[in-house]
């Protein structure tokens, strides 16, 4: 080891070059919270990272406002180190992350440093590319239709919401109304989805506490995940500047193996707080506020990162980046500016509300205000033949449900339908980080809206539904699980074996 | 409006463009101003930034000289022989060079040959 360092050092001291040379310098004229003014180096670049020499080494600061007299940067490292007078030099890059297939499995910083004490990341670090946390998005030209399905394992999604590979989806709702639960269970999905390629997942966290954070990470870990998860940390105590840079960190690692030809999902959880610390950093670098004190590019700062969400055309290697934001309303107010903003540069959202919440409904996901703009061309065609009728089924179900508090008699018609809505409602319930794989999904929608489950009492649907798979699973797997998992389709045979499945299972059960 | 230090030191020294001989009363109704406004306490860096416009105007650069320790005669007359008369040159002591010299030009180009630096570099 001794032998190493002196080595490493003996190299360092043979190609020391002293040459004195005119540079630019620039010098810290004010510096308060994690922010620095800068006098002098007139040619640098919006996002250049600058070094600043301070007594006790050097810290990074990133260009943020370009002033007629002066530079707002923010700093990236210990902000207290950072003395008036400091000298300040360009390093002519802007700020990026080395990449690469090491970081699966890794716990890093929004500045690519390890934070799960697993020692470093790449064996070789200078061959690792460098990527730009800032990047254009893909154009038109690059960009492909989404067809492909990214399948969450939840029934009420995967059925009426769909996700595609290369959407935008937001998942927005009050505080504990299960965001995260519902992000964790797609990564968790992640792993039963053999008929399609493996997703890669970047789960982002911004402004979390630690706790939460080592629980999701524990969570992923004890469910074999992070065989394909990285994940990237800005807990509440980090400072505004990482919590800033933590969703384009993401992005970035994201967009990695999306250029390698692969599927990417990035979770960014939550981005109500990543407008939060922007909203700090903006009202420090003395930004005019605008509405709720947000500054002017609020908007721009999502929209120019959820656009780099894409499906690339084959030509580009055909690779995809589905993006998941979670945004935290108050009192389920989506009217709020942040709300609005992202509502309008995704591709849908997943509506999660309190009061479903509290009567037992989990996901809460309120299927009348949830929409997925990608619609049915991201689903399977087995899933499509299930689905369309289940959202119809409960759409009437919801409406008569409003009507029957003020009638007491109802013809049998109307009482079918309800009993009918409320055993889809039961099959829609889903346990915590129990995702259902695809083909489950199918069969026991199938047999909701066929009315297989009409005459099971309501305090049995699921366990009719738990011992059911089971059944298929043991006796019928071939038959009918593999059948739809290969083909993605409910094929004629399938169908028939499904029928006879459940007839005989239905006298077994009753 | 709070008025900056530099547009202070740019509008009088435009004022003492268009009358250079009235340069006393400009220079009170100045300080009047400044009094008026409550920005005394930006009369440093206002003087400072008059400095550089002055300097400026007259086609040369503002040139500040460290060194580690005190420079012999001969050593400082080479250095300052290097700049043209319209140059202001300003010298400094400062001991945390550790050796050596630090040129800055117009606060925003330098020459950096001190010690301090090398050793920063060799283990920064």
């Amino acid at each position: 080891m001794s032998y190493d360092i002196i080595e490493k050092l003996k190299k360092e001291i043979e190609g020391f070059k002293d040459e004195a040379e005119f540079k630019n310098v620039g010098l810290v004229t004010e510096t308060a919270d994690g922010i620095a003014k800068i006098t002098g180096l007139p040619n640098t670049l919006s996002q250049e990272i600058l070094t600043i020499e301070t007594k006790s080494g050097d810290v990074s600061a990133l260009a943020s406002n370009l002033e007629e007299a002066s530079i707002g940067t923010i700093i990236l490292g210990d902000y207290e180190k950072v003395k008036i007078g400091d000298r300040v030099r360009q390093t002519g890059k802007v700020l990026s992350i080395k990449v690469g297939d090491e970081l699966i499995g890794r716990v890093v910083d929004p500045l690519g440093n390890p934070l799960d004490n697993k020692g470093s990341i790449f064996k070789n670090p200078e061959k690792a590319p460098n990527y730009p946390l800032e990047k254009t998005a893909p154009s038109v030209i690059d960009r492909e239709s989404v067809k492909v399905p990214v399948h969450t394992g939840l029934k009420a999604i995967d059925a009426m919401i769909p996700i595609g590979r290369g959407q935008r989806e937001l998942i927005i709702g009050d505080r504990s109304t299960g965001k995260t639960a519902i992000a964790l269970d797609v990564i968790l999905n992640q792993a039963q989805d053999p008929g399609r390629p493996q997703i890669i997942c970047v789960y982002v966290a911004i402004g979390q506490k630690n706790s939460k954070i080592a629980k999701i990470v524990k969570t992923l870990e004890d469910a074999g995940a992070m065989k394909y998860t990285v994940v990237v940390s800005a807990p509440a105590s980090a400072p505004a500047s990482l919590q800033y840079l933590a969703p384009f960190t993401g992005c970035a690692i994201g967009e990695y193996f999306m250029d390698k030809s692969k599927d990417a999902l990035v979770i960014y959880d939550d981005l109500s707080k990543h407008a939060q610390s922007y909203r700090e950093l903006s009202l420090l670098l003395r930004r005019p506020p605008g509405r709720e004190a947000y500054p002017g590019d609020i908007f721009y700062l999502h929209s120019r990162l959820l656009e780099r969400a894409a499906k690339l055309s084959k030509e580009k290697g055909g690779g995809s980046l589905t993006a998941l934001p979670i945004i935290e309303t108050q009192l389920g107010d989506v009217s709020a500016y942040i709300p609005t903003n992202v509502i309008s540069i995704t591709d849908g959202q997943i509506y999660l509300e309190s009061s479903l919440f509290y009567q037992g409904l989990r996901p809460a996901v309120n299927v009348g205000l949830s929409v997925s703009r990608v619609g049915s061309s991201a689903q399977t065609k087995a899933m499509k033949k299930v689905a369309g009728r289940l959202r119809l089924e409960l759409a009437q179900f919801r409406e008569l449900q409003a009507f029957v508090q003020f009638a007491s008699d109802l013809d049998e018609n109307t009482k079918k339908k309800i009993d009918r809505g409320e055993r889809l409602t039961e099959i829609l319930k889903q346990n915590d980080r129990e995702p259902t794989s695809f083909e489950k999904q199918v069969v026991i929608l199938y047999a909701g809206i066929n009315g297989y489950l009409d005459d099971i009492p309501k305090n049995r649907i699921k366990e009719f539904e738990t011992k059911f798979t089971d059944y298929l699973e043991k006796i019928h797997r071939e038959k009918i699980l593999s059948l739809i998992e290969k083909s993605n389709e409910l094929t004629e045979e399938a169908e028939k074996n499904l029928k006879n499945a459940l007839e005989e299972f239905k006298r077994i059960f009753t | 409006m709070k008025y900056r230090a530099e547009n202070y030191a740019e509008s009088l020294s435009r004022a003492l463009t268009k009358h250079p001989n009235k340069s006393d009363v400009l220079t009170k109704n100045f300080a009047r101003l400044l009094k008026k406004n409550g920005d005394l306490n930006l009369f440093p860096k206002i003087v400072e930034n008059l400095r550089v416009i002055l300097i400026k105007k007259r086609g040369g650069h503002r040139v500040k000289i460290e060194f580690a320790r005190e420079p012999e005669k001969d050593q400082l007359k080479r250095i300052t022989s290097v700049f043209n008369s319209e140059d202001v040159i300003e010298t400094y002591l400062n001991p945390e060079l550790v050796a050596g010299t630090r040129i800055t030009i117009d606060g925003e180009r330098e020459l950096d040959n001190s010690l301090s630096r090398k050793l920063h570099k060799l283990f920064c």
